[in-house]
């Protein structure tokens, strides 16, 4: 691509226009814009509630779309099902193909209140009663794994952007005074870093859960993960960014702008933390993975999200016994979920931290990726 | 002419760092350094790498803490008291040798020139931008590169970046610091004009830091020559050249004007007491 320079491009413009060759990632940024999309806009697309239950319907398998009738082409509708028993008593779902239930577009749902606030019942696509839709299957209470898996997503996917907000703040904060201030409040900090660093990771997530009450609403068991998760996460970037203030601060525009008179506050917000910037975006990338595993792993095990609400990782505990994935395959969807945005974020995080890197810059140039 | 900036017993010694196997080398880098500089001066420092010139110039723009002595700017101390810390540093300006790395790339002009004003009171945008404008002029820089980024400009062009920078608040003293080395000769030439040029107009002083001895004479008035933190002779440009008083100053000027280079005389000038020789002309004779 060749790179028009007919204004001014800043050195994180000129990184961008890089990262657009690399082609994997850009697909992978794009599978994370449509994922984060579809979470925002849950209500919408999702074709049930969270917790629209359908008793008996449980593990009903994933239901097919059909365009045919008996040969002749219809708009698009599925199945009725009836629930039977085999010859060895094992529950079966049997098509009935008497009753047929047409898709509706943009018709009315379930209800929800869209971003908290707005009021609604318009959903994306939906049957009509008495017949339901699962495009994923359905769960052991009959909920729809796929509306649960794009609610879930609001927690699993955010978690991890909120999480690193909060830890990388503190991060480059501890690590930017650190690394410019040196001396004894460098020590400080940076035995502190140490010390939460040493700790193994999951045992301290299982044991600052386990110091906080257990009767806590969704959104306080939310943002406890999220503290949590913080807590924990801070440390490592600390002290690679003290690192590379150590270094920063003697840069000679530093130097220019202490003989100017700029507050040394400013001068580490406007000088030093913007050149971390390359490494702390690549950084933040490849550490959201941590984030929505860290999510997962608690509320798989129960202490994270509780039933009803949704996300992966909750999702997943119905998975953890052999016989129900043998029976019920699809309730292991929303691990295929977790590891696409985990593959895509380690992507774009490796392709931003060689566009963004310096010293390989010249390494990319040659390949045409 | 009154007395801008004047310097008293300045020492520094940089300590390595302790180790397990015993403390750290020190190195002197400022051997109790005296100097006045007059308003209006056009003074050169001169001497060879590692002499302290770049750590005399941090020391006195405050980046470097020295271990004694004092900084006078117009008869008043500047360390501590922070309202004359303040105004010391609005007058007192630094341009330095490396125009790649003292401009932060990821500023533009316009953030890099503004940064200079943070200590004025505040001004209103338009009188902003007509300042800048000014500046940028009187640098003989385009004036629509405000929204440009550092790493569109030549060497010679970021110079003039810096050196506007260093003007924004119409600085009494102006310290630069090799800051014609670094770029090629033709840059150079234009830069050196320039600051004849600008000295005419304005009443800034120089100090010149500098081992280009050609760029030396052709500019300053006064040359102090600097040899293992100590200021070893002190005169006019003519005065030294012509004849030059110290031992360590002759080898400095051969090789500078007929490359040549006496082997094995590393002087240590570390003591001696100063004379003057006639003229202003001071040496620090060797005992």
């Amino acid at each position: 691509m060749i790179l028009k320079v007919n204004r001014s491009t800043s050195e994180l413009q000129l990184a961008w226009c890089r990262f657009l060759r690399n082609r994997r990632a850009v697909v992978c940024l794009w599978v994370l814009a449509v994922l984060y999309t579809g979470v925002l806009f849950a209500d919408l697309i999702a074709p049930y509630s969270f917790r629209t239950e359908g008793r008996d319907m449980s593990y009903c398998p994933p239901t097919a779309v059909h365009f045919f009738h008996e040969g002749r082409p219809q708009a698009p509708f599925v199945y009725g099902v009836r629930l039977a028993f085999d010859q060895y008593h094992g529950r079966v779902y049997e098509i009935d193909r008497s009753r047929r239930y047409p898709l509706k577009f943009f018709a009315a749902g379930d209800e929800y209140r869209l971003f908290g606030m707005v009021p609604g019942r318009l959903r994306l696509f939906t049957v009509e009663k008495p017949g339901r839709i699962y495009l994923l299957g359905a769960d052991s209470r009959g909920r729809d794994v796929f509306s649960r898996i794009v609610y879930g997503g609001q927690v699993s996917l955010t978690i991890g952007l909120v999480g690193v907000a909060i830890s990388f703040t503190i991060g480059l904060l501890v690590g930017g005074v650190a690394g410019y201030f040196g001396g004894r409040l460098d020590d400080v900090l940076m035995r502190l870093c140490e010390m939460v660093m040493m700790v193994p990771g999951f045992y301290l997530l299982l044991a600052l859960r386990a110091a906080l009450p257990d009767n806590l609403t969704s959104l306080q068991v939310y943002c406890a993960i999220i503290v949590i998760l913080s807590f924990i996460g801070w440390a490592g970037l600390a002290r690679v960014i003290r690192g590379m203030c150590l270094s920063l601060r003697e840069r000679d525009y530093v130097l220019v702008a202490r003989t100017l008179g700029v507050s040394q506050g400013r001068i580490i917000l406007t000088h030093i933390l913007p050149h971390t910037v390359s490494y702390s975006i690549a950084a933040v990338m490849l550490s959201i993975p941590g984030y929505i595993l860290g999510e997962s792993a608690l509320s798989m095990i129960g202490l994270g999200i509780q039933d009803p609400y949704a996300s992966w990782g909750n999702m997943l505990s119905e998975a953890m016994s052999i016989v129900r994935i043998q029976f019920a395959p699809w309730i292991m969807w929303p691990a295929f979920f977790i590891f696409i945005s985990i593959a895509c974020f380690n992507v774009v995080g490796d392709a931003l931290r060689d566009v963004l890197d310096p010293l390989v810059q010249g390494r990319e140039d040659g390949d045409g990726r | 002419m009154s007395v801008l900036l004047e310097l008293r017993g300045l020492t520094k010694t940089f300590h390595g760092r302790r180790s397990a196997s015993g403390p750290g080398v020190a190195v002197r880098a400022l051997g109790g350094i005296d100097l006045s500089v007059a308003s209006g001066e056009h003074l050169s420092i001169v001497g060879g790498s590692g002499c302290g010139k770049t750590t005399l110039a941090r020391a006195v723009l405050g980046l470097t803490k020295p271990d004694s002595g004092a900084i006078l700017f117009r008869g008043n101390k500047v360390d501590g008291e922070t309202a004359r810390l303040r105004d010391f540093r609005r007058q007192a300006r630094m341009v330095f040798q490396d125009p790649f790395a003292s401009l932060d790339p990821r500023f533009s002009v316009r953030a890099i020139l503004q940064e200079a004003l943070c200590l004025e009171t505040p001004m209103k945008a338009a009188a902003r931008e007509e300042k800048m404008r000014t500046v940028l002029r009187s640098v003989e820089l385009a004036e629509d590169i405000l929204g440009r980024y550092p790493h569109e400009f030549s060497g010679g062009e970021r110079q003039r970046i810096s050196l506007a920078r260093a003007l924004m608040t119409d600085p009494a003293l102006l310290i630069l610091d090799e800051a014609v080395s670094s770029v090629d000769v033709l840059a150079q030439q234009k830069i050196l004009n320039l600051l004849a040029r600008l000295q005419a107009r304005l009443p800034v002083t120089y100090i010149f830091i500098s081992h280009n001895l050609r760029a030396v004479r052709k500019i300053s008035r006064k040359i102090a020559v600097m040899s293992h933190g100590r200021i070893v002779e002190y005169g006019a440009v003519a005065d030294i050249f012509e004849r030059p008083a110290h031992r360590y100053t002759r080898q400095l000027l051969r090789a500078a004007l007929e490359y040549r280079c006496e082997e094995s005389q590393d002087i240590e000038s570390s003591n001696g007491t100063w004379r003057d020789i006639g003229g202003g002309h001071w040496v620090l004779s060797e005992e």
